[in-house]
């Protein structure tokens, strides 16, 4: 009965004003799950096939026991694919190793941002807003639960509007 | 000249024949030390010592920029298994060349050092556009370059370290002294790791969180500074500590956000690296190069052959073709920034006299131009044999 009732006002509180809410939402509530990852011994084709297929801007790569490795997107792909066009000053030999990469792992952003499973979504907010940045993993236990966007947060904020 | 003037000016002359430089197709390197020797020559500003603290920033931040986005630990394991043998011939031979010539001209010990020392590091994204344009990014040497680079600025730093602290001593330090310099530069190091392994990742779990602006920019900024000074505390130069402190930092997500990067990156290839580039220029003198032609001469001629000789000989050992050996050993000629910061430091030291300054800022300005035209000449010349 009790958690009835909690539920009820929290929905109350959030349909209020997200900003002010916020605080009692957890990113585990709004996070996507169901993500399209690869592994570090995944070869540069597979993710341009991936990345051709599917609209997604970031890929997590993830370790067998489902640890977080790093990240590829849509920013690292171009420079790889258009890396003799790039100016001058981006020919610094990690560029050029990351140019000539044929797998994940030489590719990908290494100890890419995260936030824990707990996290409020007030915290996830801040944080992209602050830092400019469009997504986060989230981890639970130090493995791979999910990721948050930007997208999922404005998604998130249309739903709680037509509450009102 | 108001110190206000001169930081404008040179700043403004380093951009201009810094882009001028870039689209002459060379890196703007080679512009901003010439819009520093133009400086000399037109304007000869003098009480300069707020802007030689500009500079001394710019040395700072040049390597604590390298180690911040360009070295990753990680990689040197896997660097080490395939590249270590041709990177130590090559800066071994580089190393002794200029040893033997410091000798040769009757240098006292530490200057021989540390023309030996300026010898030694590899500047390759010098050549990455030449091997990009003749397709050789991938091949053989080509690859063996890039491996042997991530070694490049852990070695520029060592040998600095290490030569600094024998300029203590005008010779070569005792057992004891030597003890005594291993002692301080191991404790440094294990003092600087446990702060950055178990504190900084702590901090910026916080200051992320902070509301004032741009706070973990600052903090970045604050680690720099910071790991340099600890650096002076222990005797060693500051931008040992910058360096070390980059490293520290390259690996916690929060210090390497993408905008965090830009920032930092904007701060020190903008404004700080190439005023101190620019007053390395300043501090040039080009009559000097005459009036010492023989030296000047030979420390071009050994600082290129010493680096293709030892790029040679280190390829042959792990079995590689005498050609692919002697595009490995031109891509190994090219140097820029950290020898011109070991120079810099032993000038500012009163080790390095006028002549050996300006003679090897001009081996580093004529190998910047030159190392691509042979390299793709050695190309040129494997594709038709």
């Amino acid at each position: 009965m009790n958690e009835d009732n909690h539920k009820h006002n929290r929905q109350q509180n959030e349909a209020k004003s997200l900003s002010q809410s916020c605080d009692s939402i957890p990113i585990s509530e709004i996070m996507i799950t169901d993500v399209v990852s690869v592994s570090e011994n995944d070869t540069i084709e597979h993710v341009i096939e991936l990345m051709a297929k599917k609209t997604h801007h970031s890929y997590p790569v993830i370790g067998n026991n489902d640890e977080l490795k790093g990240i590829v997107d849509q920013d690292n792909m171009l420079e790889l694919l258009f890396f003799e066009r790039t100016p001058r000053r981006h020919h610094t030999h990690l560029m050029a190793i990351r140019a000539l990469s044929e797998d994940v792992r030489t590719l990908m952003i290494k100890h890419p941002i995260s936030i824990p499973y707990d996290t409020s979504l007030c915290e996830a907010a801040d944080l992209m807003i602050k830092h400019h940045v469009d997504r986060v993993c989230v981890l639970k236990d130090d493995k791979f639960a999910g990721i948050i966007s930007k997208a999922d947060i404005i998604k998130k904020a249309f739903t709680l509007r037509r509450m009102e | 000249m108001e110190p206000l003037l001169q930081i404008l000016l040179i700043l403004l002359f380093a951009k201009l024949f810094g882009e001028a430089s870039e689209r002459l197709g060379l890196p703007s390197i080679v512009g901003e030390i010439t819009a520093g020797l133009m400086l000399a020559l037109t304007l000869a500003p003098e009480n300069t010592e707020i802007l030689k603290f500009f500079a001394d920033l710019g040395a700072i931040f040049l390597l604590f920029t390298a180690g911040y986005r360009e070295v990753h630990i990680s990689d040197l394991k896997e660097a080490s298994k395939t590249a270590l043998i041709p990177t130590l011939s090559q800066t071994i031979v580089a190393f002794v060349f200029g040893f033997l010539l410091g000798q040769a001209f009757e240098l006292g010990f530490i200057q021989s050092l540390f023309m030996a020392v300026a010898f030694s590091p590899t500047s390759i994204s010098v050549v990455v556009k030449t091997l990009i344009d003749a397709d050789y990014l991938s091949s053989r040497p080509g690859s063996m370059m890039l491996t042997s680079a991530i070694f490049d600025d852990i070695i520029g730093i060592f040998l600095l370290s290490v030569v600094t602290s024998f300029a203590t001593y005008n010779h070569f330090p005792s057992g004891m002294q030597l003890l005594g310099i291993s002692a301080k530069i191991i404790i440094f190091i294990l003092l600087i790791s446990i702060i950055g392994l178990k504190i900084y990742p702590r901090i910026f779990q916080q200051v992320h969180k902070m509301h004032t602006k741009e706070s973990i920019f600052a903090f970045v900024i604050i680690i720099a500074l910071f790991s340099a000074y600890l650096a002076e505390v222990f005797g060693l130069h500051a931008v040992i500590g910058a360096f070390f402190g980059g490293v520290l930092i390259s690996e916690i997500p929060l210090a390497k956000l993408e905008n965090v990067q830009k920032k930092v990156s904007g701060l020190s290839y903008g404004v700080f690296t190439p005023i101190f580039f620019a007053s390395i220029g300043l501090s040039m003198e080009l009559s000097v190069l005459f009036t010492a032609g023989k030296f000047t001469i030979l420390v071009l001629i050994l600082a290129l052959a010493s680096k293709l000789i030892g790029g040679w000989i280190g390829t042959k050992l792990i079995g590689f073709e005498w050609k692919d050996s002697l595009i490995f050993g031109v891509g190994m000629m090219p140097r820029a920034g950290v020898e011109l910061v070991v120079i810099a430091i032993g000038k500012e030291m009163g080790i390095i006299s006028q002549e050996m300054f300006s003679a090897i800022v001009f081996m580093v300005v004529a190998s910047i131009i030159i190392s691509p035209i042979v390299l793709d000449k050695a190309i040129k010349y494997r594709e038709k044999y």
